[in-house]
């Protein structure tokens, strides 16, 4: 199984990113939720998801995501998601996530649509 | 002979000593008429007569024959039982007991025989029991050593018992002829003395002394001190003592009748004090053997309680007595540390456990108590770690006990004075650490299967309860054939299909997947179908329905937690279907050997209040005509993977409906789980698998053939 992978990086105007890759599965979402939690205490609340190497989703894994949106929004923030391939895309498209998400075609596309801090 | 034959059933031999004991007593008494008008009031010596000799002597013969028969049963009847602690305690005490109150009654009953005549018939009566009783301690101690020698017997034993059954012989018929010339007395003392060294040869093996405890080798040696005192005076008092009424006795009733009870007793006081000195030179290593003991008992019975103690609690009590009593400390505790909680003393044997929890504060003893990963002995808590003297505590062992390598409690056995313990104490503790550890493992591994069990068995119940939430059999409605299945990847599941009626009357279907597996999937499969119920017969639509279910469950649900849904509606009258969709996967209609796939908008129920929800949803309709197949799944189908995590996609599903031409909604099915199956290739399915199969079919009683086709090319244009 390709190993799943959760990496957080922020960049200068203080969005984090993180980038997956691998299978996000009902085994793989709690590590996720944990490294998502990690960086939401440590006071993200501008949030990238790439997926662009991410292989697979299964409905545990969007689950993951429902958790934190709440709180992030509440915040002032927001979780974008990037990159996706087109099969993943399809697992959110028929879950009607778009309603909820903004999906991004490029990460640096999710990034600008952040509004800068000094506004 | 045939009567002493030792497979002789028990009953018979009962019968037999019972025989012989009531021949002995008639013979008795006929000898005492006879020796009392012979001798008391005939006053007639008792050899002065021939006749009158030969009959005594036959009857005292008998008599002892009588006796001698009695002992040969008994003793062949235990012959093969070993000759055990207890029994031979019994034989000896017996014994001592029985010849020193033959001594002691010789001694004390008034002797009046004057001249080899009984002068009165209590004298007469006394010096036949006198008589009676040497015989029978004398057969009875032969017998016994006959049984006991053959019991350890070893090569040369059946040889030596036969001579010295023919020394017994010989010096009886040696001490008889004495008479005529002591040359044959000289010799008898001769035999006695041959006699003796080949008793002390014959008995060997008695290496069994050695394993008794200390307190039965002491209560031994005291118990051969007595028998061979008893045996030693009874040998001497027959032997020199002739004017003794019990030697006196003994003559009157066989001629030259002492010898023999003195042989038999002067073999037996060499026996009593061969195993007095066999006793005597195993008491050093009495202290080790004692301990040896206890120890392989203590372990065996350990060993008995893990397999028979599932509570780790009572375990631990039963180990913390053994260990008191094993190491006769003063007092011993467990206590356990799990994790982050306070230390838990339990099985506390003569101390409290909130004096252990006081023991803790000294921050030394906590250490000794927590720290240590091997046993460890301290002689004396006050030299080695300057522990307040006054403490209770003088010396203590502690024993870490392991569970899953991982540290989880210790066993603390304490004496109250300094020194208390032993190094060996420490050596046997280390291996009760060892088994100790090993039972809390398997109690672990115990409690595991049970709770397994207990899982299993809730399951079953669950799963029963859950297929009860499902329909039995698809409903009648006009012109759609339906047939439906679901299989859980685990023993429940979250998939739900149901068969419904609106608010207009007209019959549904909806299916659903809650998001996730096992039983918080089923419990929110199970809320999803009391919605359904409680909300279809108001409900105008499909989408009204999922808007319903959605606006119920919104607040109820888990946040990561979401259900897709699809509901479809049939009206048989204009042949067309309405549908929402809630996130579910699509809607796959056949259609001649088209396929066409239906996605209306719509988002998951849970993920979004109804203000979002409802403006999302949308409902679409859709004309079929008979033989159109209409199929709803959910994502365990186009999911299903293979060895190599490949998912099988829809795309098979849709070839096969493509090309199935006419065919049953259950034989759908059964193709698209071949499908799956096929691809699956035997690897474990990971998600629940549902499908609902509907075949349309045309109403031949009210629709003819022209209709039906204008019907389909109506659909089609």
């Amino acid at each position: 199984m390709n190993q799943f992978t959760a990496v957080t990086q922020q960049d200068e105007r203080g969005i984090c990113c993180i980038d997956l890759a691998g299978y996000l599965d009902a085994h793989t979402a709690t590590e996720l939720e944990s490294i998502m939690n990690t960086a939401i205490t440590n006071g993200c609340s501008r949030i990238v998801v790439n997926f662009a190497d991410l292989e697979y989703i299964s409905s545990a894994g969007l689950g993951v995501f429902m958790v934190f949106i709440e709180s992030v929004r509440s915040d002032g923030g927001d979780i974008k998601l990037a990159a996706m391939k087109p099969k993943v895309f399809t697992v959110f498209d028929l879950l009607g996530f778009p309603v909820l998400f903004e999906i991004y075609p490029t990460v640096e596309e999710a990034k600008q649509a952040f509004p800068s801090l000094d506004a | 002979m045939t009567v002493f034959n030792l497979t002789t059933s028990k009953q018979q031999k009962q019968t037999l000593s019972t025989i012989f004991v009531i021949t002995g007593i008639v013979l008795l008494v006929a000898r005492m008429v006879v020796v009392t008008f012979w001798a008391v009031y005939g006053g007639h010596t008792l050899t002065d007569t021939f006749m009158v000799e030969v009959v005594l002597t036959i009857a005292s013969d008998l008599i002892l024959v009588c006796v001698i028969g009695v002992v040969f049963l008994y003793y062949t009847q235990r012959m093969g039982t070993d000759v055990s602690y207890e029994v031979l305690a019994g034989a000896l005490t017996t014994y001592a007991i029985s010849a020193l109150a033959l001594l002691l009654l010789g001694a004390l009953l008034p002797n009046k025989v004057v001249d080899g005549i009984p002068t009165d018939i209590v004298t007469v009566v006394t010096s036949h029991v006198l008589a009676l009783g040497t015989f029978i301690v004398s057969i009875g101690l032969a017998g016994f050593l006959g049984w006991f020698l053959q019991m350890r017997r070893h090569e040369r034993t059946g040889r030596y018992l036969i001579l010295l059954t023919i020394i017994l012989f010989g010096v009886w018929l040696l001490s008889a002829l004495g008479s005529i010339n002591d040359v044959f007395s000289g010799l008898s003392i001769t035999l006695v003395v041959i006699g003796s060294i080949v008793m002390l040869m014959s008995i060997k093996r008695l290496n069994w002394l050695a394993t008794l405890t200390m307190d039965k080798k002491i209560r031994l040696l005291w118990l051969t001190t007595c028998a061979a005192f008893a045996a030693g005076l009874l040998a001497s008092w027959h032997a020199f003592n002739s004017d003794a009424f019990v030697t006196q006795s003994a003559a009157m009733f066989v001629r030259s009748g002492a010898i023999l009870p003195g042989a038999v007793n002067l073999f037996g006081f060499v026996f009593f004090a061969r195993l007095f000195f066999a006793v005597l030179a195993s008491l050093p290593n009495s202290g080790i053997v004692d301990r040896r003991s206890s120890e392989v008992e203590s372990l065996a019975h350990l060993t008995r309680m893990m397999a028979e103690t599932a509570d780790v609690d009572t375990l631990l009590a039963s180990v913390t007595q053994f260990a008191l009593h094993v190491c006769r400390a003063h007092g011993a505790w467990c206590e356990l540390y799990d994790k982050d909680g306070p230390i838990r003393v339990v099985a506390s044997k003569n101390v409290h456990a909130d004096y252990v929890t006081m023991l803790h504060q000294d921050r030394e003893l906590h250490r000794l108590f927590i720290d240590n990963a091997r046993p460890v002995l301290i002689d004396s808590l006050a030299d080695t770690l300057g522990v307040d003297g006054t403490l209770p505590i003088r010396s203590v062992i502690t024993v870490p006990l392991i569970r899953e390598q991982r540290r989880t409690g210790t066993l603390v056995m304490f004496s109250t004075i300094e020194y208390g313990f032993e190094a060996d104490d420490l050596r046997l503790l280390t291996a009760f650490g060892d088994t100790i550890s090993i039972a809390l493992d398997q109690t672990r591994l115990m409690e595991m299967a049970i709770e397994n069990e207990r899982l299993q068995k809730e399951f079953d119940v669950a799963q029963r309860i859950q297929s009860s939430l499902l329909p039995i059999a698809p409903p009648d409605i006009p012109s759609l054939h339906l047939a439906a299945i679901t299989i859980p990847a685990e023993e429940i599941g979250g998939d739900y299909y149901d068969y419904v009626r609106f608010a207009n009357g007209r019959p549904g279907v909806i299916i659903a997947d809650v998001s996730g597996k096992g039983i918080p999937a089923a419990l929110y499969m199970a809320t999803l179908k009391g919605v359904v119920l409680a909300e279809m017969r108001s409900s105008h639509g499909p989408a009204d329905l999922l808007c319903r279910a959605n606006a119920a469950l919104i607040g109820s649900m888990e946040k990561q937690t979401y259900i897709t849904m699809m509901a479809v509606e049939f009206d048989a009258q204009t042949m067309t279907m309405r549908m929402a969709r809630a996130g579910h996967t699509p809607l796959l209609l056949r259609s001649g050997t088209t396929i066409r796939t239906y996605t209306p908008k719509g988002i998951a129920i849970g993920l979004v209040p109804p203000k979002t929800f409802d403006v999302v949803t949308e409902e679409i309709e859709f004309s079929v005509a008979p033989n159109d197949i209409v199929m709803l799944t959910t994502d365990g189908v186009n999911e299903r993977r293979d060895a190599n995590l490949q998912e099988i996609g829809i795309e098979p599903v849709c070839d096969m409906l493509a090309g199935i031409g006419t065919a049953t909604a259950s034989a759908i099915i059964t193709k698209t789980l071949d499908l799956l199956h096929q691809h699956g290739n035997g690897t474990d399915q990971h998600d629940d698998i549902t499908i609902v199969a509907m075949v349309f079919v045309g109403d031949i009683a009210t629709t003819t053939e022209d209709e039906r086709l204008q019907q389909i090319y109506g659909v089609l244009s």
